[in-house]
């Protein structure tokens, strides 16, 4: 007998989303990830706007991870331009990515990850029994939150970064005071690390490939920002420029959402991703806790994409001390641009994995094609395989906690809905 | 925060934060970046008393079960209204909620989305989704004004999180509707004494938007774009002559008026003044 369960609007994940499973004689026959979150058409409302526009529209596709949007478009504008920036811009951009994925990380790690690992339902009746867990989230993320509104001028949104650079510089003595900051509250991160190794998470591992791009922000001892390729652990190298030639994205009946593979295989990007292919260019700290937690790289559970991110805030907390200490600002003009044909892509590493911006410009200026790839978008498919693989061994529990296991392993991804409609009810069938 | 709001969040403090009952609170997404949503929790300072204040019984990016209410004090809808699913969903919010409070631009215009209600849409729609998906087809989109009766706009992309403080303890402390502020960004910008862009012929709309953030892009050297809408009495006539005598293009000030706040009143009347189409 076929069995359906209803498991209607997957909550603590970004946006509107479903999951339709149907099971027949104990095998999975059908999942499907259904993101109801209403279109909003973004690449057709980009035809026609201005090139300095691009980057305003695309900050309102997700409010969790806005500076993305905002830096991936000025980097493909630029491309199509042919416009080079400073030293510094680059450095100030790295800066308020770092920040963005700061806020990002704890954000999901202490109010929608941790109550489940905990035992609560959300984070409000989690703080009445572990305020201090639920403090230190909201230290972290406030302190992810200061580097965005020191270097973009609001917590989402970013108003200062403009094509060709900054139109407003964050003071010196702002910046060494947030530099004191984030030195005061290094050990939070420290013990953000440690928590997160020690969760226990579910037993689950499938192979599938991880993708990075090979200068990620923050894990490079290159400048950052350069394009170049995605790489793929020990496989190949897709040069950001052909990216389209690699990705196969469609459109399924059930979804608003697009869904990306490559070879018709589904694969992962996000914190886990990077985790794994760049470990060896983690901040010491964070690579003793890592071999400390006993886990081999590559780490295959996606549940341990939550130990990732933990990684990560302590990486690009150490990281961003780094950079700001160094930071001394220089009054910079910005550069004169001149709109012109052209055709641009930009790819970053951002909160949830690589961010791909595209855009074509006539002689005016005006966008004539913007495509966009975030990557929840690429992530989708690959929770779907996950939860077909996932759910046999979850057969015998009661519906309630099968749903709630379900619903962690899809949370684990913190998959970020707004950005990949173009997402989270679980509906059993 | 202002002296007022943080008085007020203290004599709550002192007081223990004891209510004699706590106000229901449900937080409403629809079509949105869930920008407003992550915004409330911006609030970093005062999230954990605002947690003891009010009793928040719905919402959907921090919790999976919702705390049944036969009615909602407040409800903060957050989105714009781009589906018949939606239509229903905010009527019956309406229904259930003493006062409903639009958060954000979107639920107040409908913000970046309703851009695309200015184009052709069949071909916008084409644009991204090529193959017709019966599903995906949006209504009109709006806020969520023209649909139920709305008792506090919070408006802006992203709203001020002050503002959301503030309207918040006012509704705590008994207001039915909180106070509005109606004066132009230009007049808190010239209060931060900015150099005016306005003068060095750049495209800015602060003289017409309502104002309420401290004129914070203007004091980013950024031009305002009208993420607010217009304010009531907004001479929206003067300033699309000065933007016509600067030279600026007929196209540029069209994407002006259609761009967070084009479905309001006042900016259809503009866009029917200077003869733009649509």
């Amino acid at each position: 007998m076929a069995r359906t369960i209803k498991l209607d609007h997957i909550a603590k994940v970004e946006g509107h989303a479903r999951l339709r499973v149907k099971i027949d004689k104990g095998k999975v026959k059908k999942v499907q990830l259904e993101v109801f979150e209403g279109a909003r058409y973004f690449e057709g409302i980009l035809k026609g706007r201005k090139f300095d526009e691009a980057h305003i529209i695309t900050s309102r596709i997700c409010g969790v991870c806005s500076q993305a949007h905002t830096i991936a478009a000025v980097k493909a504008i630029e491309d199509a331009l042919g416009l080079k920036v400073s030293k510094q811009t680059n450095v100030l951009r790295e800066l308020l990515l770092m920040g963005s994925i700061i806020q990002s990380h704890a954000l999901h790690l202490y109010f929608l990850a941790a109550p489940d690992y905990f035992g609560f339902d959300n984070a409000i009746a989690m703080a009445s029994k572990h305020p201090n867990l639920v403090k230190r989230g909201l230290r972290l993320k406030k302190l992810g939150n200061d580097i965005c509104t020191l270097i973009g001028g609001r917590e989402i949104h970013t108003i200062t970064a403009v094509i060709g650079g900054f139109q407003r510089l964050p003071g010196q003595q702002e910046i060494d005071a947030l530099r004191k900051n984030l030195e005061k509250e290094m050990k939070e991160f420290v013990e953000t690390a440690k928590l997160f190794a020690k969760i226990k998470y579910p037993k689950f591992e499938r192979i599938f490939d991880f993708y990075a791009m090979d200068t990620s922000f923050g894990y490079s001892d290159k400048e950052g920002f350069i394009q170049s390729t995605m790489q793929c652990v020990g496989k190949t190298c897709i040069p950001v420029v052909n990216y389209s030639q690699y990705f196969k994205e469609y459109i399924k009946p059930y979804s608003t959402a697009k869904f990306v593979t490559i070879n018709n295989k589904s694969f992962m990007v996000g914190a886990l991703a990077r985790v794994n292919i760049y470990h060896d260019r983690l901040c010491a700290k964070a690579k003793s806790i890592l071999k400390d937690s006993g886990y081999k790289i590559p780490m295959h559970n996606p549940f341990l994409n939550n130990f990732a991110q933990a990684l990560e805030l302590l990486h690009l907390a150490h990281r961003s001390i780094e950079l700001l200490k160094n930071l001394k600002i220089r009054n910079e003009k910005l550069p004169e641009v001149k709109p012109r044909k052209g055709h641009g892509v930009a790819a970053i590493e951002v909160p949830r994995g690589t961010l791909f911006h595209e855009y074509e410009l006539d002689d005016k200026g005006e966008i004539l094609r913007a495509n966009l790839i975030p990557p929840t978008t690429i992530n989708l498919k690959c929770i779907e395989d996950d939860v077909k693989e996932f759910l046999p061994s979850l057969l015998k529990l009661p519906e309630e906690k099968l749903k709630l296991e379900l619903e962690k392993l899809i949370r684990a991804y913190d998959p970020c809905i707004s950005c990949s409609t173009h997402f989270l009810e679980l509906v059993w069938e | 925060m202002c002296a007022r709001t943080a008085r007020c969040l203290g004599m709550m403090r002192q007081s223990g934060l004891k209510m004699a009952k706590k106000l229901k609170v449900g937080i409403f997404s629809l079509t949105s970046c869930s920008g407003c949503q992550v915004r409330m929790l911006d609030l970093e300072d005062n999230l954990l008393d605002i947690f003891k204040l009010v009793d928040i019984v719905h919402f959907p990016l921090l919790m999976n079960k919702d705390k049944p209410v036969k009615q909602y004090d407040v409800a903060f809808v957050e989105g714009a209204v781009t589906t018949d699913k939606q239509l229903k969903e905010i009527m019956r919010i309406r229904k259930k909620s003493k006062i409903l409070i639009a958060l954000g631009t979107c639920a107040t215009y409908g913000g970046i989305p309703s851009i695309k209600d200015y184009g052709y849409t069949d071909e916008i729609e084409k644009t991204v989704y090529p193959d017709p998906v019966p599903f995906v087809h949006s209504l009109g989109v709006c806020g969520v004004y023209p649909h139920v009766k709305v008792d506090y706009f919070l408006r802006g992309c992203p709203p001020e999180k002050e503002e959301i403080l503030r309207v918040l303890l006012e509704v705590v402390i008994g207001k039915k509707v909180p106070r509005n502020i109606d004066d132009p960004v230009c007049i808190e910008c010239r209060a931060k004494e900015n150099e005016c862009l306005l003068q060095k012929g750049e495209l800015c709309m602060g003289p017409i938007t309502y104002g309420g953030c401290g004129a914070l892009c203007p004091s980013n050297n950024g031009v305002c774009y009208g993420c607010r809408g217009p304010f009531d009495d907004a001479n929206v006539h003067s300033l699309l002559k000065l933007f016509e005598n600067s030279g600026v293009s007929e196209e540029d000030i069209r994407r002006m008026f259609i761009k967070f706040a084009g479905t309001s009143k006042k900016f259809r009347e503009a866009r029917n003044l200077c003869k733009i189409k649509v």
